[in-house]
C-alpha cells in the first residue's frame, strides 16, 4: 500500500493521537492490575508499598492448585484431539469435493460466533438428556472434567479448521502434485511435503484451542461437576465476591501465561525469513 | 516392457470440465526418444493433455498409454512419467539435494545411491556446488535446472515439461534451449514439452502438434509445420504468412483473381475454391525488365509499402491475386525497391501450402 | 462403462469424506445435537418442581417472550450490543487506517501489541476493568485526589459497555484492518485527480471498499455483546439484567429450561442472521 495517501499534518496528528489513546485504553487497566498485585497492602485504596507477598500465598493455596491442574488437564485433553480432528477438517474441506461440503463449511464457523452463554447451556441440556437416557441402563453419570473436555473439543475443532484451512490457502497445490509425479502415494506425499508446510499453521490452531480452553469461564462453569473446577471458573466466582489482592496475583499470572502464548503463536506464524539471494549463476 | 512401444499413445482422448470440453477426441502416438512439442495459444488444452499423461487428470472418454502400457485410473506416482513443472514446484522446506532425491527415496533406493546419483545429475546441469542451498536462495534459472535434475535422476521413460521457460528473460530462455536440446540429446529420454512460443517448438523439436481450441490440428516436422501449414490457424499461428483467395477451373488450372498459376500434385478433394499460403520469404521480387526463372510462378504488382528492419526489408505488394507481404534480406546484392515501383513477383510452385479449411 | 474422470472424482469424493468424517460426526453429536436439544426444550414445559417436562409441546415459554419483562431485557441487550459495535467501529476504523498506513516494520511491531490483549485471558481483562473502576479502586482513588469526588460508575450500564468496548475493540480492528490493507490505494489516488476533496474520496471510494471489513467486524462485535455474560456480569451487577445473565439464570436458580431455552433460540436466531448478512456482504464483495 503506497504512503502517499497519507492525509493532511493535522487529520495525521489526530489519526495518531487516536492510536495511542487506543494502546492506552487496552494497556492501562492491565497494567495496573499488575501494579496492584505488589501492594503490600491489603486494601486497595492503601498503597503499603511494593511486596510480593500475595504470590506465594496463591502458589501455596491448594484450592487454586487444583483448579490449574484440572484446567491444564481439560485444556491439553481438548487442545490435542481438536488439532487433530480439525486438521483434518480443514484438509478435507480444502482438498476434496464430496457432496455436503457446502454444508460442512458453513456448519463448522457456527462454533466459532455462537455466544459462549448459548454453547454452556445447550451443552447443559444435552448432557442432561443423555445422562437420563443413560440411567435408564443402570449407570449413573454425572457432570465432570470429562463433559467439559467434550465441550471445549466441540468449538475448538472449528477454531484449529479455520486457522489450517487458512494456512492451507496459501499453501502451493503444485507441491503435491509435484510430490505425486516423484512416486509418492497420497499419504506419502501428505507425510513428506504437505503435513511439514502447514505445521506452523497447525501449531498456531492448537495455540489458539490452548488459549481459549484456558481462557473459557461460561462454558466450563455451566458444565462443571463437583470437584471439575478450572481456573478461570474458580477466578470468576471469586470476582463475584470482592476484589482482593490475591486475585490481582492470580490474574497477573494468568496474564503472563497468555502473553507468552501469544507470542509463541505469533513467532511460528512469522512468514520464514528469506535468506540472502545469491543471484550468481 | 515392450521394446518397440510408443512413449505415448492418445485414441479418441476428450476431457470435458463440466460443460466445458477442454480436449476434443485426439489421436496422437508419440514415439520413444521424441522430443515432441503441443503448440498452442493458452487454453488450447495442451497442458490438460500434459496432465492426462502425467496422472493428475483422467480422460472423460478415449484411453492414453505409456510406453505400451495402457493408463486407466493409474495415479501419477505409480507412471514412469516425470513432469517440470511450470512454476517449478520445487520444495521449499528441503535443500536442492533432498529435492533431486526425493523421487529416488520415494522408490525406496538406498539414501547413498539415491545422494551419489542426484549428485551425478546436479553435475549434469551444472547446479553441483548448490546441493546445500535452499530454493529461495537459487535464481530462476537454477530452480529451473533442479526441477530438471528433479525429473531426469529418475530416468522416466517420457520427461514432460510444462512451459518450462516462460519465466526466464529472453538471454536466458534461449541458453536454456540449447541445454535443453543437448540434454534430450544426451540422456535420450522421450521429452514432451508443452509451450506457446513457436520459437521454442521450431527450434527444439523433432515433431510438432499444433492446437487450437481442444483440437489437434497438425502433427508433423518443424519444417513442414512451418512451410506446409495444412490448417489456417496452423498457417496463422506460426510466423507471418500470405493467405490468398484460390479457384480451380474446370480444366484443372488455378487462378490467384485475376492471375494464372502453377499449382502440381492440387488433390481433386479440394474443390472448386482454396486459400493458398505462401512465407513472405519464400518470395523473390525482381525488376519489371529482369528475367525470372523458368517454371517459377510470376505475377506482377506493385509496391505500396516498405518497412525497414536492419537486417531485411519486408514488402507489400499489390498484386492481381491479392496483396502479399514479401521479406528480402538486407544483402548489398539484393535490389531495393520504393513504394510505387512495378515489380515482378515469383516463387517456386512447391513453396506454397494448399490449406485445407 | 463410466467416463474415467468421473470414476476418479468418485473415489476423491470418497477419500475427502472418510478424511472429514471423524470431526464431522463429532461436531454432529456434540454441537447440531445439542443445538437441537436446546431448541427441541423451548417447546417443553416446566413443571410445578422445576423440572423438564418433554411431552405436551407448546409455546408457553415463547409466549412468555413477549412479556414487558423480558422484551425489555432483550431491547436493552440489543441497544447496549448497538452501543458498543458503534463505538467499537468509531474509535477502531481510524486505529486501523493508522496501522495500515505505517511502515512494514512499525506495523508488524504494532499488531503484536494489538494481538496481545486479544489472545490474554477475557476475564482477566474484566476483572482489570473491575479492578480500575471500583469505588475504592485507583481511578477512584485519583478522581478523589483530584477534587472530581468519587468515581461511581461500577455497576452501571456505562461500566458494562466499557467493559464489552474493552473485550471485543480487538474483533473489530482486525477485519477493518485487513480491509484496508488490502484495498487498493491507486483508486482513492484516481478519485483525487478526479477533483475529489478528502472527504468525498472516504465516503465515495474508501468506504464503499472497505464495507466488508466493516460488516464482519460489526458482527463479530454484535454477536458476542448482544449474548455477553460475563462483562454484565462483573460490571454490570443486579440493576443492569442482561440477555446473556437472564438466560444463565433460568439455568440456574430460576429454573426454567423451557423458558431458558426460548431464550436462548433468540440468541441462536441472532447469530444466525448475523452469519447470512455475512456471507452475502462475502459474496458481494467483486
Amino acid at each position: 500500500m503506497s504512503t502517499t495517501m497519507r492525509p493532511t499534518k493535522w487529520a495525521s496528528r489526530l489519526l495518531a493521537l487516536n492510536a495511542w489513546l487506543v494502546f492506552a485504553f487496552f494497556y492501562i487497566p492491565i497494567i495496573v492490575l499488575v501494579v496492584f498485585s505488589f501492594n503490600g497492602s491489603r486494601r486497595v485504596n492503601i498503597w503499603g508499598g511494593l511486596s510480593t507477598r500475595w504470590y506465594p500465598e496463591v502458589l501455596q493455596n491448594e484450592v487454586i492448585l487444583d483448579a490449574l491442574k484440572n484446567s491444564l488437564m481439560v485444556a491439553s485433553i481438548s487442545t490435542i484431539v481438536a488439532t487433530i480432528l480439525g486438521t483434518s477438517l480443514a484438509l478435507a474441506l480444502d482438498r476434496y469435493r464430496f457432496r455436503g461440503r457446502k454444508t460442512l463449511d458453513g456448519a463448522v464457523f457456527l462454533p466459532v460466533i455462537i455466544p459462549d452463554v448459548t454453547m454452556a447451556v445447550m451443552m447443559l441440556v444435552f448432557f442432561a438428556q443423555v445422562f437420563r437416557f443413560i440411567d435408564s441402563f443402570g449407570p449413573r453419570f454425572q457432570l465432570g472434567i470429562y463433559t467439559i473436555v467434550i465441550s471445549h473439543i466441540a468449538f475448538n475443532i472449528s477454531f484449529v479448521a479455520v486457522v489450517v484451512r487458512a494456512r492451507l490457502g496459501q499453501l502451493d497445490p503444485s507441491l503435491e502434485e509435484a510430490a505425486r509425479d516423484l512416486y509418492a502415494s497420497g499419504w506419502r506425499a501428505f507425510q513428506k511435503v504437505t503435513l511439514p508446510l502447514i505445521l506452523p499453521g497447525v501449531l498456531a490452531g492448537a495455540l489458539l484451542a490452548l488459549a481459549l480452553s484456558l481462557d473459557d469461564v461460561v462454558i466450563s462453569a455451566f458444565v462443571t461437576g463437583p470437584g471439575s473446577t478450572t481456573l478461570p471458573v474458580y477466578v470468576f466466582s471469586a470476582i463475584r465476591r470482592g476484589v482482593t489482592p490475591e486475585l490481582n496475583a492470580i490474574s497477573s499470572l494468568m496474564l503472563l501465561a497468555s502473553t507468552v502464548l501469544v507470542l509463541g503463536s505469533l513467532f511460528l506464524q512469522r512468514e520464514p525469513k528469506s535468506k540472502t539471494n545469491n543471484q550468481g549463476e | 516392457m515392450n521394446g518397440s512401444a510408443n512413449a505415448v499413445e492418445l485414441h479418441g482422448v476428450v476431457k470435458k470440465f463440466g460443460d466445458v470440453t477442454a480436449v476434443n477426441c485426439i489421436d496422437l502416438t508419440i514415439a520413444d526418444g521424441e522430443f515432441f512439442s503441443l503448440l498452442g495459444p493458452s487454453g488450447c488444452g495442451k497442458t490438460t493433455i500434459l496432465r492426462m499423461i502425467a496422472g493428475f487428470e483422467f480422460p472423460t472418454a478415449g484411453h492414453l498409454a505409456v510406453d505400451g502400457q495402457k493408463m486407466r485410473l493409474t495415479p501419477p506416482d505409480q507412471r514412469p512419467v516425470n513432469t517440470v513443472f511450470q512454476n517449478y514446484a520445487l520444495f521449499p522446506h528441503m535443500t536442492v539435494l533432498e529435492n533431486v532425491m526425493f523421487g529416488l527415496l520415494m522408490k525406496k533406493v538406498p539414501k547413498d545411491k539415491a545422494r551419489e546419483a542426484a549428485k551425478k545429475v546436479l553435475d549434469q546441469v551444472r547446479l553441483g556446488a548448490l546441493g546445500e542451498r535452499k530454493s529461495s536462495q537459487l535464481s530462476g534459472g537454477q530452480q529451473q535446472r533442479v526441477a530438471l535434475a528433479r525429473a531426469l535422476v529418475n530416468k522416466p521413460k517420457v520427461l514432460l515439461l510444462d512451459e518450462p521457460l516462460g519465466a526466464l528473460d529472453l538471454k536466458l530462455r534461449q541458453e536454456m534451449q540449447s541445454e535443453l536440446k543437448s540434454l534430450h540429446t544426451e540422456v535420450g529420454i522421450t521429452f514432451v514439452y508443452v509451450t506457446h512460443d513457436q520459437e521454442e517448438a521450431l527450434t527444439m523439436s523433432d515433431r510438432i502438434g499444433v492446437m487450437s481450441e481442444g483440437n489437434l490440428l497438425q502433427v508433423d516436422t518443424p519444417d513442414r509445420i512451418y512451410e506446409h501449414p495444412t490448417k489456417r490457424f496452423v498457417a496463422d499461428f506460426i510466423g507471418e504468412i500470405n493467405m490468398l483467395a484460390a479457384t480451380v477451373a474446370d480444366d484443372g488450372t488455378v487462378q490467384l483473381g485475376s492471375e494464372q498459376i502453377k499449382l502440381d500434385g492440387l488433390s481433386p478433394e479440394v474443390g472448386q475454391s482454396f486459400t493458398l499460403a505462401i512465407r513472405p520469404e519464400s518470395i523473390d521480387l525482381t525488376g519489371p525488365d529482369q528475367g525470372v526463372e523458368p517454371g517459377l510462378n510470376q505475377i506482377s504488382g506493385t509496391v505500396t509499402h516498405r518497412t525497414y528492419f536492419g537486417d531485411a526489408y519486408s514488402y507489400d505488394v499489390e498484386t492481381g491475386g491479392g496483396v502479399l507481404s514479401v521479406r528480402c534480406d538486407n544483402r548489398p546484392d539484393h535490389q531495393r525497391f520504393n513504394e510505387g515501383d512495378a515489380v515482378k513477383v515469383s516463387w517456386r510452385p512447391d513453396s506454397s501450402s494448399v490449406l485445407k479449411d | 462403462m463410466a467416463a474415467l474422470d468421473q470414476s476418479a472424482a468418485q473415489a476423491d469424493s470418497r477419500k475427502g469424506r472418510l478424511i472429514a468424517t471423524p470431526a464431522a460426526l463429532y461436531l454432529l453429536f456434540f454441537f447440531m445435537i445439542p443445538l437441537g436439544v436446546i431448541v427441541t426444550y423451548s417447546f417443553a414445559t416446566r413443571t410445578a418442581t422445576g423440572r423438564t417436562v418433554l411431552t405436551g409441546w407448546n409455546l408457553s415459554s415463547y409466549d412468555k417472550l413477549f412479556s414487558e419483562l423480558v422484551l425489555r431485557i432483550i431491547w436493552r441487550s440489543f441497544w447496549m450490543a448497538s452501543v458498543t459495535t458503534i463505538l467499537c467501529l468509531l474509535v477502531a476504523y481510524p486505529f486501523a487506517y493508522y496501522l495500515a498506513t505505517r511502515a512494514p516494520k512499525v506495523r508488524n511491531i504494532l499488531l503484536v501489541l494489538v494481538m496481545i490483549p486479544f489472545w490474554t485471558n477475557g476475564l482477566i481483562r474484566i476483572f482489570a476493568i473491575r479492578f480500575l473502576l471500583g469505588s475504592d479502586g485507583p481511578a477512584s482513588q485519583l478522581s478523589e485526589n483530584l477534587g472530581f469526588g468519587t468515581f461511581r460508575i461500577l455497576f452501571t450500564p456505562t461500566a458494562v459497555v466499557i467493559g464489552m468496548v474493552y473485550s471485543f475493540l480487538t474483533f473489530m480492528v482486525l477485519p477493518l484492518y485487513v480491509a484496508i490493507e488490502r484495498m487498493d490505494w491507486k483508486l482513492v489516488e484516481a478519485a483525487r485527480d478526479l477533483y475529489a476533496g478528502g472527504t468525498v474520496a472516504f465516503r465515495k471510494v474508501t468506504w464503499p471498499l472497505t464495507r466488508s471489513g466493516v460488516i464482519a467486524g460489526s458482527i463479530l462485535v454484535f454477536v458476542p455483546s448482544f449474548g455477553s455474560y460475563v462483562v454484565p456480569e462483573i460490571l454490570g451487577g443486579a440493576k443492569t439484567m442482561l440477555l446473556g445473565s437472564y438466560v444463565a439464570r433460568q439455568f440456574g436458580a430460576a429454573r426454567n429450561f423451557p423458558f431458558g431455552a426460548a431464550l436462548s433460540v433468540v440468541l441462536i436466531a441472532v447469530m444466525l442472521i448475523a452469519v447470512v448478512i455475512n456471507q452475502r456482504a462475502e459474496a458481494n464483495r467483486a
